[in-house]
């Protein structure tokens, strides 16, 4: 059987010489054990590709998120042509008649349909999209689209993007407007004279076979190309750039030249894949562990040097929106969106506090400090609780601020000095010197700020909105710089590494991205294949990237110039 | 990639036949409760997954076009699995030129049906051992992990793994042989466990 082994993986590997192929075919023919082995080695082939390359997603309207079990649904990528034997299936039977363009392969949360004569239409999976039909995705953090073409050629849609599916025009084959938001584009072969043609205000793409992203911000158009190549057209001056795989262009309405440059300087590798592991991740301080956990279920913990499960924790509270492992390594904390926090003693897996504020009915955000003394939530009240721990057992409420500007939305600490960073419900951010009770910085933005960070030294704030982009403060300078546009791909996390050079973003468009603080620019773009980044963390030695989608955890080593 | 989506097939199957509608055309649902098998299959005669997926296509339009018509099938695994043989080959005909795939060989085809009709019962149980294999995965640790997720979570050939491992190419198909066969094991023993085996 080992024979039998070897020449199937071979043939697997195109590498089977016609010698032995003809070898197998008698080995199969002679041996009813050696068929019974195909039969179960090709039974394993596809359930492991199955199983190792599927995504799953939140399936429940976002409204139902907090309610119950969260259940899984397969990934769309892989899905989508199979969705289309399933739509033509079912065009044929009910025998109806439409022009459809395209089916919905995927639906996670809310998006509608907005058909030609005005009538709305909730999507499912299997809804036909017909040429006119303008398609609208939810702006909850859960909602995500994915579209699938005839031809195999998929497009997913982030939180809030709308689209719209115009008539091709001569040289076309399909034609698609994105009239606000980002996609993420998957595109098989065109056909040379008809390909795919992608347009927003600024810019026009055309398609020829290919992976990219594609933003429809406020003030330009932005394409990002994974693989292939594409065609970029400005469309107030008709400049024209050839893109290459890894780089990235964009489109203004201001006849500013457009170029590709190199999307990403720095390098990421792909160390592990940790199934089902969760959607909130954080290293120890030494590096070596990595613990994740998810809505429900185990919060697990790994080596990180060796990939192995070294511990599961009990964790039946609801959302989490954070972990956070003590400086000494002992213990473990989990902050719970109903104003739960879990804490346990990693030596003998006892939890040593279940809660500590019942008053909250759902937090909005929960940070602690990385020294593990601080804790604070952000919740549907009007304001933020902070919490002192002296020792294991004893937890103090500290402070309860109230902002004057709002409910608090987003919370954070810095490590020395000990800074309070809150962003309000009308766009105020504010820094608080929690040694003197004092704001030290205060500043607006234009709309609710719902991730915020502060560097460990208190120097750096990043905070990110919808309508703001992420934004870059240094409180020393008074300095503000915009790291990422606003009206484009959301922002799920956000962490400065250690050493408060670099800041780090996992986003709803499947990237984590590295931007430089001194330089101000984006170093790193990590495509992790997942549909949409829940969580990104830095490892504090600096030797790893975190990134959770909806399940599964990917480690990434990395490189930064 | 998986063609293999339970709930946009199971949610396409109510559109066609009406949620527990009587009328269920049994090839579809037979269709769907041997999908597994099918597909592997394919994958025994094209030894390539993105082949069998474009194939496994090919095969779904062609029995949901036959359930359309009503036809009504007497052995569904056979007769499944004899529109596929058709398929991969017209696949390999069409693509032998552009791929680097091993000519078609109807003997070869022949005795791949064999080992299918034959072994009919380990394909039954196919999502029970889904789902083990799963549980399995789990318990995978160390180098046989990070073969078995670059083989198959990225797609990698084997000379690819060794290269990006820094191993030898005879190290990583000892780790990914010990590894299949550890999971083949814990399925059997689960499956055992659970009474089916």
């Amino acid at each position: 059987m080992e024979r039998l082994d070897e020449l199937l993986l071979r043939q697997a590997d195109g590498e089977l010489t016609p010698d032995e192929a003809n070898e197998l075919e008698a080995l199969l023919r002679s041996s009813a054990e050696a068929r019974a082995k195909l039969v179960e080695d090709c039974l394993l082939e596809v359930h492991l590709h199955k199983a190792l390359t599927q995504q799953p997603v939140v399936a429940i309207p976002a409204r139902q998120r907090y309610r119950g079990v969260v259940k899984r649904v397969a990934m769309v990528f892989a899905t989508a042509a199979a969705v289309m034997t399933i739509y033509f299936l079912v065009n044929h039977l009910a025998s109806r008649s439409t022009a459809a363009v395209a089916v919905v392969a995927d639906v996670s949360g809310t998006a509608q349909c907005v058909h030609n004569d005005g009538r709305q239409t909730l999507l499912q999976p299997g809804s036909p999209i017909a040429l006119g039909d303008r398609v609208v995705v939810g702006s909850e953090e859960d909602d995500l689209l994915a579209i699938a073409f005839p031809d195999r050629s998929r497009i997913i849609l982030s939180p809030g993007t709308i689209l719209h599916f115009r008539m091709p025009q001569e040289g076309e084959g399909k034609r698609v407007h994105i009239e606000q938001g980002v996609i993420q584009v998957s595109a098989t072969k065109q056909p040379a004279d008809r390909p795919m043609v992608l347009t927003t205000d600024h810019a026009r793409v055309i398609v020829l076979g290919t992976r990219f992203r594609m933003y429809r911000e406020a003030e330009a158009s932005r394409v990002e190309l994974y693989k292939g190549k594409v065609r970029m057209v400005q469309e107030v001056d008709g400049q024209t750039v050839e893109m290459e795989e890894g780089s990235v262009a964009v489109a203004t309405a201001k006849a500013a030249p457009l170029q590709a440059t190199t999307l990403s300087v720095g390098t990421a590798t792909l160390q592990r894949t940790f199934l089902k592991g969760g959607q909130y991740v954080a290293f120890s301080e030494d590096g070596k562990f990595l613990a994740a956990g998810r809505n429900i279920g185990p919060i697990k913990i790994w080596s990180v040097p060796d990939g192995e499960v070294r511990g599961e924790l009990n964790w039946r509270r609801g959302p989490l929106f954070g972990l956070f492992h003590s400086a000494e390594g002992r213990f473990l904390t989990a902050l719970g969106e109903n104003g739960t926090i879990g804490r346990w003693d990693l030596r003998t897996k006892h939890e040593v506090i279940e809660a500590i504020d019942k008053h909250h009915s759902r937090a909005r955000s929960g940070a602690m400090s990385s020294d593990g003394k601080w804790l604070a939530l952000a919740g549907p009240l009007r304001n933020a609780r902070i919490w002192n721990r002296q020792n294991v057992a004893d937890v103090f409420q500290f402070h309860s601020i109230v902002p004057s500007r709002g409910k608090p939305w987003c919370v954070a600490f810095s490590r020395t000095p000990r800074l309070f960073a809150y962003g309000q419900w009308d766009g105020t951010v504010s820094v608080r010197d929690m040694a003197a009770d004092q704001v030290i910085h205060e500043f607006r933005l234009r709309h609710t700020p719902t991730k915020i960070a502060l560097s460990d030294n208190g120097r750096f704030l990043a905070v990110f909105s919808i309508k703001d982009g992420i934004h870059l403060v240094d409180m020393q300078k008074g300095d503000h710089h915009e790291l990422w546009p606003a009206e484009s791909a959301h922002v799920s996390s956000l962490q400065f590494s250690r050493d408060g050079r670099f800041l780090l973003a996992g986003m709803n468009d499947g990237t984590a991205r590295v931007w430089s603080i001194a330089e101000t620019e984006m170093r790193l773009v990590i495509d992790t294949n997942f549909r949409r980044v829940r969580h990104a963390a830095f490892s504090p030695d600096g030797k790893y990237i975190a990134t959770a989608s909806d399940s599964h955890v990917k480690l990434w080593s990395y490189q930064l110039p | 990639m998986s063609l293999t989506f339970p709930g946009v097939l199971a949610h396409a199957y109510d559109q066609v036949c009406g949620a527990g509608s009587m009328n269920e055309p049994s090839i579809l649902r037979q269709f769907l409760q041997h999908r597994d098998s099918l597909l592997a299959f394919i994958y025994a005669l094209t030894r390539d997954h993105d082949a069998a997926e474009e194939v496994f296509q090919e095969v779904g339009l062609a029995i949901t076009s036959e359930a359309r018509r009503s036809t009504e099938v007497k052995n569904f695994p056979a007769w499944a699995r004899e529109i596929a043989r058709r398929r991969v080959s017209a696949y390999f005909r069409e693509n032998h030129r552009r791929k680097s795939m091993v000519p078609w060989s109807e003997s070869f085809a022949d005795v791949v049906e064999q080992a299918f009709s034959e072994n009919e019962k380990t394909l039954e149980h196919q999502q029970l051992r889904y789902r083990f294999l799963h549980q399995c995965l789990e318990t995978l640790v160390g180098r046989s992990r990070q073969v078995i997720e670059q083989r198959y979570g990225e797609g990698k050939r084997n000379s690819a793994i060794a290269k990006n491992l820094g191993w030898k190419p005879e190290s990583v198909k000892v780790a990914l042989s010990r590894a299949r066969k550890q999971l083949a094991k814990c399925i059997e023993t689960k499956l055992r466990a659970a009474g089916v085996l």
